[in-house]
């Protein structure tokens, strides 16, 4: 089956989507090293992934 | 069949370096090295390295046989000409990497060497970065082999000039440089006890190179192109770091910075873009490119001064000189421009 590819938000570079991703996975973006948030399969669709932050709340 | 092959100089570092490459390579056929030191003695003497790969034992040029395909020149410049003066009419296809053959103008010769002793001769000859000149190389008959600092500071350049993206005013190139681009020769400055340890700024202005620099960039600008280059000599043997400040010319991004980058080397398999946001190897550093004849180019944008950080790495031995020349040879001759050249180098090292 072939891969999907989607394109990266931070380098534009190609970023292959295995058959078995699946919408939420976080991906890293082999030219740039983005972490990339998988947002749908078909049509391939990343976005940056959530940074790690301290959430203290209030 | 494999094209015959003489090395003219082979006792110094590039002929070295580049006798190592050719050996290897499947369609090259080395049947002569040339020193006039070393006359007799085997190649092995000079190159431990190579041993178990040749038998070849240095001649001296006169005793060069005329039964060639191509002819390697490593010799220092102004010797080189003579040779190219030499070889040039008998059809040889040349491969000049000293400097005498890369400006286009003898009087921009003239400041930086001395008088050119064939300026007739300057016209034949296409710089040999094949990133810039691909389709003239394979043309050639004499290919003019780029300096090693000039090839890490024009190959990161390039990109940005022919997409007007930064200022050609105020370039400033930062180089650290190993010890073996000071040639197998040896003086004061060489010698260990000067040498270890040291950071030596040994041309702050004016270096050579940088007018091989402002000639390439100026014709792909189609107007000057300035370029203030700050070579330092520091404790490694092999590589070539360059950190080159440009200002930006409008406010970029770091994808419209990877897009111009993609753009050019599309189709130029020696270089790699590096610029990871999560290993150890976030830029380019000469290490990972000791030994091979890649040339890693990376940047980081500074939006708050408008600048950009460009940094470049390649190993002065190889895509510095004797890889280039084989890269050179390989699109002259119609060969794969990899043949021989696609290896890896060591990690760690």
């Amino acid at each position: 089956m072939n891969m999907a590819n989607g394109e990266c938000p931070e380098c534009a570079g190609a970023v292959s989507l295995a058959p078995n991703t699946e919408v939420g996975e976080i991906l890293s973006c082999p030219d740039c090293g983005a972490r990339l948030e998988v947002r749908s399969i078909n049509p391939p669709s990343l976005v940056p992934a959530p940074k790690v932050e301290e959430d203290w709340g209030e | 069949m494999a094209k015959k092959v003489a090395i003219i100089g082979a006792s110094g570092y590039t002929g070295g370096e580049l006798l190592r490459w050719a050996l290897m390579h499947s369609e090259m056929d080395v049947s002569q090295i040339t020193s006039e030191r070393f006359a007799g003695q085997a190649a092995t003497k000079l190159n431990p390295n190579l041993r178990g790969f040749t038998q070849l034992a240095f001649t001296p040029v006169k005793e060069l046989k005329n039964d060639v395909d191509a002819i390697f020149i490593c010799t220092p410049h102004k010797t080189g000409a003579q040779y190219v003066k030499q070889f040039f009419e008998t059809g040889v296809k040349i491969v000049d990497l000293s400097a005498d053959f890369r400006l286009h103008n003898k009087d921009t010769y003239a400041k930086y060497y001395q008088e050119h002793p064939h300026p007739d001769l300057l016209q034949h000859a296409v710089y040999g970065l094949p990133e810039l000149h691909r389709e003239e190389i394979k043309k050639a008959k004499l290919v003019a082999c780029p300096g090693c600092l000039a090839t890490s500071i024009i190959l990161p350049l390039a990109p940005l000039v022919k997409a007007k993206l930064i200022s050609v005013e105020g370039i400033i190139a930062d180089s650290k440089i190993g010890s073996s681009a000071g040639g197998a020769g040896f003086d004061i400055s060489t010698h260990h006890p000067e040498r270890q340890g040291g950071v030596r700024s040994y041309k702050p202005h004016g270096h050579r190179h940088t007018a091989e620099i402002e000639q390439e960039l100026s014709a792909i600008n189609g107007a000057p192109v300035s370029v203030g280059m700050t070579p330092h000599g520091i404790e490694m043997v092999r590589g070539i770091m360059s950190t080159v400040h440009v200002r930006q010319t409008g406010k970029l991004a770091d994808i419209d910075l990877w897009k111009a980058y993609r753009s050019f080397f599309t189709g130029s398999p020696f270089v790699r873009l590096v610029k990871d946001q999560q290993t150890l190897y976030r830029y380019p550093e000469p290490k990972p490119v000791v030994g091979t004849n890649f040339a890693d180019i990376g940047w980081e944008l500074d939006q708050e001064k408008g600048r950009i950080i460009i940094m470049s790495a390649i190993d002065n031995l190889v895509k510095g000189s004797g890889g280039q020349a084989i890269q050179n040879f390989n699109l002259m001759n119609g060969f794969d421009e990899k043949m021989g050249l696609w290896q890896p180098g060591f990690h760690p090292l």
